[in-house]
């Protein structure tokens, strides 16, 4: 045990004097895993915030039925009735002409003269829905507006369900990119990775050949290489995390203070700190991938 | 038939048989050896450049293999231990190499530390052992320097330091003293004795005659890959200085 300690010691002081060694080539493999986990990162931070933004629109997601100004008693009670029954309803709220033209004053009190002169016929009454969660699908929800259309005295059934329907295959085509173009990028760094530890194995195969000789084991070669990687695809990780909190910082700056009223709701999401540390060792993975391939195909028995 | 099992328990640290190697195909650098050495022994190996000295003593290290016969070292059928356990093999044999084979950067204390420390010895133990052998081979003022920045001869007595640090069972020397006056000579020849009366059976290849005159011990000469009769090469030698 004590023996592993010191060997796990001067894997990594003799991987870190390499990496320090042969600086330009490991920079280049620290940088093309730190662009590929940032970009990757990218992706993730724009699919988590867009799932945010949509989470909290599907929330409100509500079916409006507008009535028309005739409606008789009959078709209105019988309406009431049928979204009383409907097992998708959590709630609902009639709002007569009366309640949407105070509501219409309230928020717009400047105009108050110009409502009145518009009279009741332009605020119509309706029904707002509130959707049960479990039903919260753009399918579900466009199902049940189609069972009202036939009922007589309705105007307009309204709900949010094109945008709705946009936004969810907008993350999904986010989620596809992020997936290809990571498991590309990922593959481009493992293989530079690989590349740069072929080429440190192959400027010290004397020493290497020396260790052989004097009786080191084939693990114990191979140890500062396998961290070597290791190290590379950490600080990779940690590179690529400090960017994307700059990207981070400066964009929910700039959406604080150009987009101002519009967005001042949507507060921006950072990685939490599980993805932080997965983050890391998604780096670590890498870097330790590029190595084994090399040390596999260059270092055998 | 061989009987390997009575070589591999017997007092024998290396046995040959009909060893040939090449390193090209029909150019036998070691031609039908077949000699033993006891452990224990302290043996000369010599002969003219090109002799096969060196071949032989890559052959025992299991550097190189051979091509026809019989080769076990410290009871191991040389060319038949399996790859991933040369190591542990290598570890009973200290060698010296006639290109001292230092790494280049690492510092003297750390060549010769490093044997030491593959075999997950003690930080302690490492030190003592290590400085005590530099201090032996006189090079203990040098202990941070690095290889390239020392002369022939303490890069040398370097090497000998790192091929003795962990008293092996076998030394295999090649040209120990190639690079040294020889007063140092004279020293690490001492040196070898020392660990040879401490059990390590000791070869040590030369073409240094004096220093075989000197030390009255067995000697294996080569001359072209074959054994022959040491004192041939000297009556040869003599007969062509009285034609002179
Ligand atoms: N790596 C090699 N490849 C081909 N031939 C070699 C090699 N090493 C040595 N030889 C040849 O093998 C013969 C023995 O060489 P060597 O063992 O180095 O002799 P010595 O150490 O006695 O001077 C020589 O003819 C030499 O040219
Ligand atoms: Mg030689």
């Amino acid at each position: 045990m004590l023996e592993q300690l010191s060997n796990l010691k001067y894997f990594i002081v003799e991987s870190l004097s390499n990496i320090w060694r042969n600086k330009i080539v490991n920079l280049l493999s620290i940088g093309t895993i730190t662009i590929s986990l940032f970009i990757l990162g990218i992706f993730f931070l724009a699919g988590l915030n867009l799932s945010a933004v949509i989470e909290e629109w599907v929330e409100k997601v509500q079916v409006n039925i507008y009535l028309k100004s005739d409606i008789t008693q009959n078709n209105f009670l019988y309406l009431k009735d049928r979204i009383e029954t409907s097992p998708e309803v959590e709630e609902y709220k009639y709002i007569s002409t009366r309640d949407a033209l105070d509501d219409f004053k309230d928020i717009f009190s400047k105009y108050e003269t110009f409502a009145e002169q518009l009279g009741e016929d332009v605020f119509p009454a309706s029904f707002e829905i509130k959707i049960k969660n479990e039903f919260r699908t753009p399918e579900m929800i466009e199902k049940f507006a189609q069972r009202f259309e036939s009922i007589n005295g309705i105007e307009e059934i309204h709900y949010d369900r094109d945008w709705i329907q946009r936004l969810n295959t907008i993350v999904k085509l986010i989620q596809l990119a992020a997936l290809v173009i990571g498991g590309i990028l990922v593959l481009a760094a493992i293989s530079t990775t690989s590349n740069v530890i072929r080429m440190t194995i192959t400027s010290r195969k004397d020493e290497i050949e020396i260790m052989r000789l004097v009786g080191a084991s084939n693990s114990f070669i191979k140890g500062p290489f396998f961290f070597e990687g290791l190290i590379q695809g950490l600080l990779a990780g940690g590179f690529a995390v400090i960017m994307l909190y700059l990207l981070y910082d400066v964009t929910s700056n700039y959406i604080k203070t150009s987009a101002g009223m519009f967005f001042t709701f949507m507060d921006l999401q950072f990685l939490s700190d599980i993805h932080i540390v997965v983050f890391l060792i998604g780096g670590m993975l890498v870097g330790t991938l590029g190595s084994l391939f090399s040390l596999g195909r260059f270092l055998k028995v | 038939m061989v009987d390997y099992d009575s070589i591999k328990s017997s007092d024998i640290m290396v046995h040959l048989k009909n060893l040939s190697m090449s390193y090209q195909r029909g150019v036998n650098a070691l031609d039908d050896l077949s000699f033993q050495i006891k452990k224990g022994d302290f043996v000369f190996l010599t002969g003219p450049s090109g002799a096969g000295k060196t071949t032989l003593l890559r052959l025992i290290l299991r550097e190189v293999y051979p091509t026809r016969g019989e080769l076990l070292v410290n009871g191991k059928n040389v060319p038949k231990i399996p790859d991933n356990k040369v190591f542990l093999f290598r570890r009973d044999i200290g060698a010296i190499f006639q290109d001292y084979k230092l790494l280049n950067k690492k510092t003297v204390f750390e060549n010769v530390s490093f044997v030491l420390k593959v075999l997950g010895k003690p930080k302690r133990e490492q030190r003592r052992k290590t400085f005590d052998l530099l201090r032996k081979v006189g090079i203990q003022h040098k202990l941070h320097a690095f290889p390239p920045s020392l002369s022939g001869g303490e890069q040398q007595r370097v090497a000998i330091a790192r091929a003795l640090v962990n008293s092996p069972a076998l030394l295999l020397a090649d040209e120990p003293t190639g690079n040294l006056d020889p007063d140092l000579a004279v020293e690490i020849m001492k040196l070898f004795l020392d660990i040879n009366h401490s059990g390590t059976t000791v070869i040590v290849a030369t073409h240094d005659r004096e220093l075989i005159h000197m030390m009255d011990k067995r000697v294996i000469a080569l001359e072209r890959g074959k054994v022959v009769p040491w004192g041939y090469r000297k009556r040869v030698f003599d007969d062509l200085r009285e034609e002179e």
